[in-house]
């Protein structure tokens, strides 16, 4: 069935945007991912116009970190002081993105950077993990136990910076820079990328800021569905690159999906679950990078004039 | 599922007015076509009739020339170069008054017979519109020509020399296909009547092209309020993100 999707401007299936949804939607349940990051390019892959998914998408996954943070909200596993922290330097993160968004529209170099963003970016983050998790699926050959995750104990630079607050959800006591700077990164991520950023958000937190793991997810979650609702209502009021359709059928689609991933996470191993995801998130980069480096079929586009 | 709609221009011709016996009066039968959200494409179905008053059963056959544009925009046109091993856009050229859409059905003797001055002089067809003529250096003629061949493959652009049929001598019909990425707003019907270089008649209609249903009810909106729409979309996404997590714990 065919419905005509009013921002993007063009004629889609519903039953191919539901099954991307359930599909991208079963694979963040199965790895505990937002998902931003393979939609985001599946829908670019389809036709969509890049800065129509990438606005889209962030209003995705402010609805699917809204159900992760009720569920961490409950278990009482969201530090919500850091949160707080890492949302206002994700707000400001957000606005800036938003207008190099619509700097780089109207010099037509935004298709470009969205692409290349994502080639950097999935490029170094799929390469560190495969590697990690390739060393971890040896490891425990040998030992035939899974091995623990390392913290290492010693102080880092970033302990030593100025403006030290005290987070007691988290039991820590650390400057407020990195934090701030941590969440505006990911702010710019979302409204250039359309991703909620946890992929950068969960490591840096753990390995950078010394979270508490048990912590790290609803503190993520919960910064992430602020940023990405304020992304999505800055971009459709200064863009107008949100699809409302669009949206809101990747969202049933993923709300389904992400029932089975969950429940086929379970069965598979942590190391074995993060080559497969490294091995995702490097095609996704290649398939990015391949765009940019095959001759088009044409070099010529045309864009709205900028007035 | 598909939603044609038909429109049809009946074009009377007739009451002497310019050099010949023959001029136009048109009507439309619609003034408006609408575009629904499961829209596939629509059709202009042109037809007309030319009445000679004067009775002065010319041995000549007429010739026909109709033309459908579409609201005119600022655009600019890019072209992408080869930089360290990435194609990337680099040169730009600016069209202003550049027709949405923009389709010349003529009558096959009219393609055969008319001198290019005679197009030219009514601007009939793509070489004639006035962002392409005003397009001088080879430079920016090749910007011009890669947006006609671009809106030519969207079927925005088309030039069709034997469209216009003939059911009598004095009868004829054409059909204008619309696709489903049309833009909205005012569009010009264009019939001029020709015989042996000289022009008979003319006549201009207007038509609107809106869309109707939701999702151009959506597309208004966020147009019109954008900040309002964001802050809606955002909380239809957390009702949906609450709701899921509503049957997650009771599955």
């Amino acid at each position: 069935m065919q419905f005509y999707l009013p921002i993007a401007e063009l004629s889609v299936n519903i039953f191919t945007i539901l099954g991307m949804g359930a599909a991208v939607g079963f694979l963040s349940g199965m790895f505990g991912v937002g998902g931003g990051f393979l939609m985001t390019p599946l829908l670019i892959f389809i036709g969509i116009p890049p800065p129509v998914a990438v606005g889209t998408e962030a209003s995705q996954i402010a609805a699917s970190s809204f159900s992760g943070v009720l569920v961490h909200l409950r278990r009482k596993s969201v530090d919500i002081k850091l949160g707080t922290v890492l949302l206002i330097g994700g707000v400001v993160g957000s606005f800036f993105g938003i207008m190099l968004f619509r700097f780089l529209r109207d010099a037509g170099q935004l298709d470009l950077i969205i692409a290349l963003s994502y080639v950097i970016f999935l490029g170094i983050v799929g390469s560190l993990m495969l590697v990690e998790s390739l060393r971890a699926i040896g490891r425990s050959r040998k030992t035939g136990a899974p091995p623990p995750l390392r913290r290492p104990g010693q102080h880092l630079w970033i302990h030593r910076l100025p403006f030290k607050m005290r987070f007691k959800r988290s039991k820590l006591y650390v400057s407020a820079v990195p934090v701030l700077v941590l969440g505006a990164l990911v702010g710019v991520l979302a409204s250039i990328m359309g991703v909620g950023g946890g992929f950068i958000m969960v490591p840096a937190m753990i390995y950078l800021l010394k979270v508490p793991t048990n912590v790290v997810i609803g503190t993520s979650l919960f910064q992430i569905m602020f940023v990405t609702a304020f992304t999505a209502v800055m971009q459709a009021a200064t863009n107008f690159t949100v699809d409302m359709l669009l949206a809101v059928t990747l969202m049933v689609g993923g709300a389904i999906g992400a029932q089975f991933g969950a429940q086929m996470g379970q069965k598979l191993r942590g190391e074995q679950l993060r080559a497969l995801l490294a091995i995702l998130v490097l095609g996704v980069g290649v398939r990015f990078l391949m765009t940019l480096v095959i001759q088009p079929d044409s070099l010529y586009s045309i864009a709205a004039g900028a007035h | 599922m598909l939603s044609m709609l038909r429109l049809t221009v009946i074009t009377l011709l007739l009451a002497p007015q310019l050099a010949g016996a023959e001029s136009l009066v048109s009507s439309l039968s619609d003034e408006a076509i609408e575009i629904t959200s499961s829209f596939t494409g629509s059709r202009i179905v042109v037809f007309g009739v030319v009445r000679d008053e004067q009775e002065t059963l010319d041995e000549a056959e007429y010739e026909i020339a109709i033309v459908v544009q579409g609201p005119e925009s600022e655009i600019v046109a890019r072209r992408k170069d080869r930089i360290f091993g990435l194609w990337i856009n680099a040169a730009s050229q600016p069209f202003f008054k550049v027709p949405s859409y923009y389709v010349v059905h003529m009558s096959e003797n009219f393609s055969l017979v008319a001198s290019e001055e005679l197009v030219a002089q009514y601007k009939l067809g793509l070489a004639n519109l006035n962002f392409v003529r005003s397009a001088y250096s080879p430079e920016a003629r090749g910007f011009a020509d890669a947006v006609i061949d671009i809106r030519r493959r969207e079927n925005l652009f088309a030039e069709r020399p034997a469209a216009v049929a003939f059911l009598a001598p004095n009868v004829f019909r054409t059909t204008f296909f619309l696709p489903a990425i049309v833009p909205v707003g005012t569009y010009r019907v264009s019939v001029f009547l020709f015989r042996q270089e000289k022009l008979l008649a003319a006549k201009t209609e207007n038509l609107d092209i809106a869309k109707t249903g939701l999702s151009d009810n959506i597309a208004r909106f966020a147009r019109a309020q954008g900040a309002l729409y964001g802050i809606m979309t955002v909380g239809l996404a957390l009702f949906i993100g609450w709701f899921a997590g509503v049957i997650f714990r009771r599955s």
